[in-house]
Parts: C-alpha cells; structure tokens; sequence
C-alpha cells in the first residue's frame, strides 16, 4: 500500500535577505496507486514540496504521512521511497548494475545473488538487460533514464518521486519516455509524486494535477477539472496551449448586463450575469484560443481585432489578433491565411468563457465542462466492442 | 559537372599536396625551436647524467673519463651510507605522503564547509604551502632553538626535557616528516576539495534514499570520484618527497650521525663534496629508475580500477 498524505506543509528558507516561504501550507491526499503531477512556474515550491516528502528536506511545519504512519522525521532511507532526479544523478563510477543494485545492498539484506536476479528482472522489464556492464558516460541520456528508472524500481517502493526526470531528454524521446513511464507506473500501481514544469506532461500522465504557484496551492484536480474549471486565473492562464486569454472588464449593470473596457463591450446572457451578479464590478473574463470564434461583423458581442500574425499547423491556425493594443491568440479551425494589417470579428460565446473576480482572481464562473465524448457514441459502435475497434 | 571534375581533379589533388606540405613543413618549422629548447634543457641533461652513471668521472678533472661498466652500482651494494639514505628516502616518502594525504583529506572536507568566515580560513591555509622552503626551515630551526624556541619554552614551562631538536637523533627525522606534511596538507586539500566540489550534491541524495549512511557515502560516492586526483597528487608528492633536498639539506644536512640522510643529499654531497661524479650519477639513475616504476605501477593500477 502506498497511501500518502500531506499535512499543513510548510518550508521556509533562512537567507542573509530575510525568510523565503518556499511552500505554504500545502495539503493532499493521495491514493494508492495514483500518479499525482505537481505542475507550476520555476521557483512555485513544486521541488521543495518533493524533497520534503523524500526526507531532503526537513519542514517547517506539518506532517507527511504514509499509509496513515507519520514518517516526517524519518530519514530518506526509512520512508519506503524511491526517487528518479532530473539528472539521473546516476553514480559514475558504477556500472548500470552496480547503480541499480546499490540502493538493494544497502538497505536489505539479499544476498549478491537475490540481489542480481533482481536487477535483472527489472532490465529485462526496462529493456536494459544489454547495458548493465556499462558505465553511465558510456550510456544516451535516454538509456541513461531508464537505468535511473531502473534504479528506483527494482527496491520496490511505496512511493515513486520523480523530479523532471524527463525535462533533459529531446523532444521526441520525450514523448517516447511519458507514455512509457505511465505505462510502467499503471503495471506496477505504484503512488507516484511527479514534479514538472511542463503542463502537457501534467497534463497527459496525471490522475490529478497540484498547480502551485508562489508556494501555495492553486487548484488540485483532475487535468480535465484543471482545465475546464480552474480555480482561479493562474490556473486558467498556467493550463492549457496556447493559454488562455484574458480581458479585464468592468460590469455596467444600467441597462442590460454589460462587460465593459476601453475597447469592446461584452453583453451578458442572463444566465451568466446570474452567477456575477453581486460579486463586485470588475472581472476578467477567460477565453480558450480554440473557444474563439470568427464571425461576421454584425453578430451579437462581435468585437474587431487586428491580424498581427497567422501560424498555420495544418489542422488549425493560430492567429494572433491585436486587441485594444494587446495580442490575443485564437485557434481557427483548417488552414486559414489572413494578412497581417487585416480587421477581422472575433465573438467569445458565453457558454465557453470564464469569468475570475478582478481584485482576487478567484473564478467566479467557469463555462460548463463538455459533455465526456463516448467512443461508442461517436463511432456508433457499442461500447462492448469498442475496445476491440480501440485497438 | 562531370568533365568540369575530371578535368579540375589532377591539378586540385597537386594543389591540395602542395598546400599540406607546405604547411606540414610550416609546422615543423614552428615547433623547432621548443624542440631545440627542450632537448638542451632536458634531453641532454638526463641523457649525460646516465651515460655518466657507467663512467668513472671526478669534479677535479673533468676532463678525464673512463668506461667501467656496472662498477658504480656494485659499489653501491656495498655503501651502507647508500643503503641507509635509500630506506631513509623511502621511509620518509612513505610517512609524509600518507600522513598528507590522511590530514589533507580531513581539512578538504573542514573547507568543505559553508560556515562563516570559511573564505578567510580557506585563504590562510594555504600559507604553509605557499611559504618559500628555506623561511619555512628557518621558522621550523628558530622553534625549536633551544632557549628561546616557542616549542622548548613550552617544554620547558611544562617541564620536560628541552634541546636543539633537530640535533637529537631520535627526534631529527620526524622533524623532518613534520616539515613536509605541515609543508603539502593545504595544497592536497585545496586539490580534493575541489574534486569533491565537482560531484553534484544529487548523488549524495540519491544515495541517502538508497540508504547509504555518511560512512558508506564517503566509501561509496566521494571516495571513487576523487581517486582520480588522489593518483594526481600522491604521484606527484612521492616523486616531490623521494627527490627533495633542500628540507632536509638546509634544516639538518642530512645529520645528526646520518640520521636523516636521505638520497638527495647523498648525492650532493657524493658529487660535491668528495666529487665522485660517476658515482654520483649512477645513484641518481637509481632514484629515476624507482620513480618511473612506482608511477607506471600507480597509474597502471589506477587505470585499472
């Protein structure tokens, strides 16, 4: 079992400048078995977060706890964990072998030849078996992941800590790397804390997504949750690529309910205005690139934007629009090439747009989740055989 | 394109020939003169020296040499001055450099340290090594005066016994040892530490969740990565400790009674003061013979690890 906890955790940092709050009362739950992905800015806490949980780091205050068993005085190695570092931090003087048999012969008491079956269980399972002889400086930074990988996995830990393992990989092996790793991390069932700055990879690998920013807690949830429903604004602005657009608007409440700026006017439907109505007067309200949507000039909140710049992905075009004096994204469906100079109407429909309170940022309302797209529904074939079609 | 190429190969192709060796000859030419320089500073030196390890030479007629073979070394056999300068000599390495290394070690990791104001005691601790030898001898003859010496003050204060020091014979040669290892701790500490310096601070983690305790870290992550300095600076005090001369000849001369006579001065005075010359020279092709095996067995060793 692999339960984990975290209580009220809160690490400052003494500096000659004074104290650096470097997490703030963070709290989880996590389940056993669960991936957990800890996603934020470079400096959110996310790392500390980590080492305080592998025993690197001593907290300042609150409790760590595994399967219910309070371990935050623990040391490293009486934690049940295993941790994979953005370096691999491999030892180089030992071979693929002798990295991931160290951590076996240190804290148990197999002997060599438990121990080498062991080791090779886990190559074999890594697709490594053919570089065990060899020293890391002889190994691809991607092999090299992978012994590190393997490194952790053959002790068997509660609990995996992964701390970018992937960000010093090329883009492609990358991708390689994440779906393997989910796949191991789903064969083994093993709780995983994973630490990245990088929200595709949040995104994709979560069961759930902590977003820290400044070290605090934003939001913890689903990727889906997080993008849909985000807490507040640096949720909704840190999730999600291109990110998502932001207008700062004040509410005129006179005649019917209208968003207002310098620039544009936005009508409220009445449904929307019910769920702002009261919460002060200005807000920023949150649009998705591809929730954007081109229209003729005369349509209802039809707001004129200037072309700046158009990249074309093929399938979709990103077009950076000039609002107002600031630059906008919008995600247009097919190949579309629009010169630069050009005014076109953009329209931001209210089932799609959030709305944050603009003092606090705290999401006032969101727009309402997709409906879950069934295969079986989209495919028309029932769900029983769909798996097969999947395949 | 394809009889433009098989026209313009031939002349390209001599050009091409005529370029690398005009500029091969360019290059030889740059290098001579370091090449002239090297052979008249060291070729020459080393090979005389033992070309006149199988001669017969004095410094009172240098102009007469004759061919006696093996004799100079079979003479040696049977010098018992010789035979104790060489264990002295070897003894003396030994100690020194291993009492460095041990003590060396043990200030890299006090440097080691973030504590405050550890720049400035960095800094300081370098002063032994960078003192001249002869200041260094001189503050050593001056502590242990006897008299007025800081060390037999101290002595005397508690009231044990209090002499020259460096005229006992008992005590002269761990004098000399102590001068040595005061001499090279700091420059090995600065070297190891900045060995230990360069392995990231991951692997300690990651050895802290394997479960290694301070002692198996040191054992199993500091010690492999800073071996290969470790050869670096052990090869190059043995040889420093083995061929120098200046500590012991300005501190002690090599006496009392020969107490602490070691190669170095043996030769010197051999060439010097009784100028056998020869004699002289073939000693001094023994200490280069032990020097280049103990290196090549060292690094040989090292290499394999």
């Amino acid at each position: 079992m692999g339960e984990l906890e975290i209580r009220n955790l809160t690490k400052v940092f003494n500096d000659d400048s004074g104290d650096i709050v470097a997490v703030d009362d963070f709290e989880a739950e996590i389940e056993d078995g669960e991936l957990i992905v800890l996603v934020g800015p470079s400096g959110c806490g996310k790392s500390t977060t980590l080492r305080c949980i592998a025993g690197l780091e001593t907290p300042t205050q609150g409790d760590i706890l595994v399967d219910g068993n309070d371990v935050t005085d623990n040391k490293p190695k009486n934690r049940d964990m295993a941790m994979v570092f953005q370096n691999y931090a491999l030892y180089p003087h030992k071979t693929a072998r002798g990295n991931m048999a160290f951590g076996l012969k240190m804290a148990t008491d197999l002997s060599k030849e438990e121990i080498d079956e062991r080791v090779e269980e886990v190559a074999a399972m890594m697709g490594i078996e053919d570089l065990l002889g060899k020293k890391p400086g002889d190994l691809s930074g991607g092999q090299q992941q992978r012994v590190a990988l393997g490194r952790a996995i053959v002790r068997e830990p509660e609990v995996f800590l992964m701390d970018e393992p992937l960000s010093n990989l090329d883009a492609k092996l990358r991708t390689q790397m994440r779906t393997e790793l989910q796949s191991l991390q789903q064969e083994f069932g093993v709780t995983t804390v994973y630490v990245t700055h990088d929200q595709t990879e949040a995104m994709t690998m979560s069961d759930r997504i902590a977003v820290l920013n400044e070290g605090q807690l934003q939001q913890l949830g689903t990727p889906l949750e997080c993008y849909h429903e985000p807490a507040n604004r640096f949720v909704a602005s840190f999730i999600g690529s291109p990110s998502m657009n932001f207008f700062e608007l004040e509410l005129d409440a006179t005649g019917s309910p209208t968003l207002v700026n310098e620039t544009f006017e936005y009508e409220l439907d009445d449904d929307v205005y019910a769920d702002v109505e009261g919460a002060g007067d200005r807000f920023t309200l949150g649009i998705r690139p591809e929730d954007v949507e081109a229209v003729p000039a005369d349509t209802r909140n039809a707001i004129p934007a200037e072309v700046e710049v158009t990249e074309p992905l093929g399938d979709v075009t990103y077009v950076y629009l000039n609002v107002g004096g600031q630059q906008y994204t919008a995600t247009l469906e097919g190949d579309i090439v629009l010169e630069a100079g050009r005014t076109i109407h953009v329209t931001f429909p209210q089932e799609n747009i959030h709305l944050f309170d603009g003092d606090t940022g705290e999401a006032v309302r969101n727009r309402t989740p997709p409906e879950v797209d069934d295969f079986g529904t989209l495919t028309g074939v029932e769900t029983g055989t769909g798996a097969e079609v999947a395949e | 394109m394809a009889t433009n190429t098989s026209q313009g190969r031939s002349p390209r192709y001599s050009e091409e020939f005529k370029s690398l060796l005009s500029e091969t000859w360019l290059g030889y030419a740059l290098i001579l003169p370091a090449t002239i320089l090297v052979a008249a500073i060291i070729l020459y030196p080393t090979v005389r020296g033992i070309q006149m390890a199988f001669l017969e030479v004095s410094l009172l007629q240098p102009g007469e040499e004759t061919f006696v073979g093996l004799e100079n070394f079979a003479e040696m056999a049977n010098d018992a001055v010789f035979r104790t300068a060489l264990w002295q000599t070897v003894l003396l390495t030994a100690l020194a450099v291993s009492l460095q290394y041990l003590l060396g070690m043990a200030l890299a990791m006090v440097l080691k340290e973030k504590v405050p104001g550890m720049r400035f005691f960095r800094s300081v601790s370098m002063v032994t090594w960078v003192l001249p030898i002869i200041v260094m001898v001189i503050l050593f003859r001056f502590m242990v005066q006897n008299g007025f010496g800081p060390a037999n003050i101290v002595l005397g204060a508690l009231g044990l016994e209090t002499t020259y020091w460096f005229g006992d014979p008992e005590m002269a040669f761990p004098l000399i040892v102590l001068m040595h290892v005061w001499r090279n701790v700091p420059f090995y500490a600065i070297a190891l530490m900045a060995a230990m310096n360069s392995i990231p601070e991951t692997q300690y983690e990651a050895a802290r969740l394997d479960g290694a305790g301070a002692l198996q870290r040191f054992r199993h992550v500091t010690l492999p990565q800073i071996s290969y300095v470790s050869m670096i600076m052990i090869v190059l005090h043995v040889i420093f400790t083995f061929n120098n001369f200046e500590i012991v000849y300005l501190s002690t001369g090599g006496g009392p009674l020969g107490n602490t006579e070691v190669l170095a001065t043996y030769v010197y005075k051999t060439a010097f003061e009784t100028y056998a010359l020869g004699y002289a020279a073939s000693m001094g092709v023994v200490m280069l013979v032990i020097m280049l095996t103990f290196t090549a067995v060292y690094v040989k060793l090292e290499d394999t690890d």
